[in-house]
């Protein structure tokens, strides 16, 4: 088991009390790693810490056993993720926004055009390869930002509600080339709300709530949404008590 | 590539496709080529815009570009760094070997050289509308009107500078575009209460509204005011985007 990402104890706490508090989360080579919980639970701060968008108040983050601020400029372009909202520029067409990704991930023109060309056909793309992305439907402009985040073959996937706006064809297309990336030895951080979705893919899944880790489901296991409620509630009264 | 390159290719590839740094350009260009032909008309009457020869014209000119630049060449940066918070981009560009602070110095260096560009393009066309009407010989002292021209207009641009840092601040358009308003309609108030070329907002216009004339020493304190203010501005727009937390 090789860690490729690690946070121990993180704690971020904003202003008006919300964050994550002492967060601790591995996530290993050649799995994929779904991160659960309700609104406002801390998944998407979490991602950010990872992501360097936001600093923690305490504890430690590492990349492949690197303190996050030694970390070298250039394991970033072995790095892919999607938080909140798609790089993609309305002005630009698909194929000219993911070109441009891929030179920010540091490919150069030719090598960018080929990831582009192979990630086109993966998510199905190719229809609107040519279209401004200002003139895609939301859910194609999702399924544009994914492929920014995941045509350069990254080791490091991290990626927020990635199913956000996505029909049944992408959702099926994502979860392909999310086994395939992991099945090539890359990690993969996911946060979702279906839960049907994560058990299908994940090889772990963390549940959080309140901003705090509260434990952990099994993939596959039966009456998974139940098993999530119980640890939600139970954390909650917890939490009132 | 290094970092810096793939930003400036980067910038270049968005900044070359979008609509505003284009309806920015025509309008930094043709505005002031139009209303010089237009104040020529007035020559022999009393309005202040009259334009009598080559040096008057472009010193008119750059009067024109000193006010209006600041909103065209304001609007441009604005957009260059307000739309990656207003359109959410701006989390796209965290966990890259390209850093954020390079990304932020290829938007200055990338707008710096497009407002070259445009003061280049702006003189050819007031070269064109001049002959055109027929403004005369082109001596000497219209060459040096010329060239201050071309200065007042890229150190102008330099002035919007700050509108940069506003708009990262702000995370929008709104705050740096009122902040532009509130620079024109202050420098304007403070100029006629004294400040004059003492204020870097007001410098450009007022020198090439005395023609050049003055003291060169006051005169080059004031207009280095401006690309100090500028380098300054620069340098803390970069290190906020160093520091950017989202």
């Amino acid at each position: 088991m090789t860690l490729n990402l690690e946070l121990r104890s993180v704690s971020k706490i904003f202003a008006n009390g919300d964050g994550v508090r002492d967060a601790s989360i591995q996530i290993v080579q050649g799995e994929i790693h779904a991160l659960v919980g309700l609104n406002g639970a801390g998944k998407s701060t979490l991602m950010r810490l990872m992501l360097g968008m936001k600093t923690p108040d305490s504890g430690a983050i590492e990349i492949n056993g690197v303190p996050f601020a030694q970390v070298p400029a250039q394991r970033w372009a072995r790095a892919g993720h999607l938080i909140e909202y798609p790089l993609t520029y309305q002005e630009l067409s698909v194929r000219q926004n993911l070109v441009l990704s891929a030179m920010l991930r540091g490919l150069d023109l030719d090598a960018a055009s080929d990831a582009c060309d192979v990630i086109i056909d993966k998510l199905s793309l190719n229809k609107f390869a040519e279209r401004r992305t200002g003139e895609l439907s939301l859910g194609n402009r999702q399924r544009v930002g994914l492929a920014a985040a995941l045509q350069h073959d990254p080791d490091l996937i991290i990626l927020d509600e990635p199913t956000n706006a996505l029909d049944p064809s992408g959702i099926i297309l994502l979860r392909n080339v999310l086994l395939e990336r992991a099945a090539a030895g890359a990690s993969v951080l996911v946060s979702s709300h279906h839960l049907d979705e994560v058990s299908r893919i994940a090889n772990r899944i963390t549940v959080i709530n309140a901003g705090q880790v509260i434990g952990s489901l099994e993939p596959g296991q039966p009456e998974i949404e139940q098993a999530f409620f119980s640890l939600v509630h139970a954390h909650s009264e917890e939490l009132q008590s | 590539m290094t970092g810096f390159r793939t930003a400036i290719s980067a910038e270049w590839m968005k900044f070359r496709n979008a609509l505003l740094p284009r309806m920015a350009t025509i309008g930094l260009v043709a505005v002031p080529s139009l209303v010089s032909p237009m104040s020529t008309s007035s020559r022999g009457g009393q309005s202040a815009l009259a334009a009598a020869d080559w040096a008057a014209y472009f010193d008119m000119s750059a009067g024109t570009v000193a006010t209006g630049g600041l909103f065209g060449f304001g609007l441009v940066i604005v957009w260059l760094f307000g739309r990656e918070f207003v359109d959410g981009t701006i989390a796209g560009l965290f966990g890259l070997p390209v850093r954020l602070g390079q990304i932020a110095l290829a938007k200055i260096v990338l707008f710096t050289l497009w407002a070259c560009a445009v003061t280049a393009m702006l003189s050819l066309a007031l070269l064109c509308v001049g002959a055109a009407i027929g403004l005369g010989a082109f001596d000497g002292a219209a060459l040096a009107a010329l060239a201050r021209f071309g200065t007042v207009s890229v150190l102008t641009a330099s002035l919007t500078v700050p509108f940069a840092l506003v708009a990262t601040l702000s995370r929008d358009y709104l705050a740096p575009i009122g902040v532009i308003l509130g620079v024109v309609i202050l420098t304007s108030v403070l100029a006629q209460a004294g400040l004059g070329g003492w204020l870097p907002y007001a410098a450009p216009g007022m020198w090439a509204g005395a023609g050049g004339a003055g003291d060169p020493i006051v005169i080059a304190i004031q207009l280095a005011n401006v690309v100090i203010l500028a380098a300054l501005f620069a340098g803390l727009v970069v290190r906020r985007w160093k520091r950017l937390e989202i």
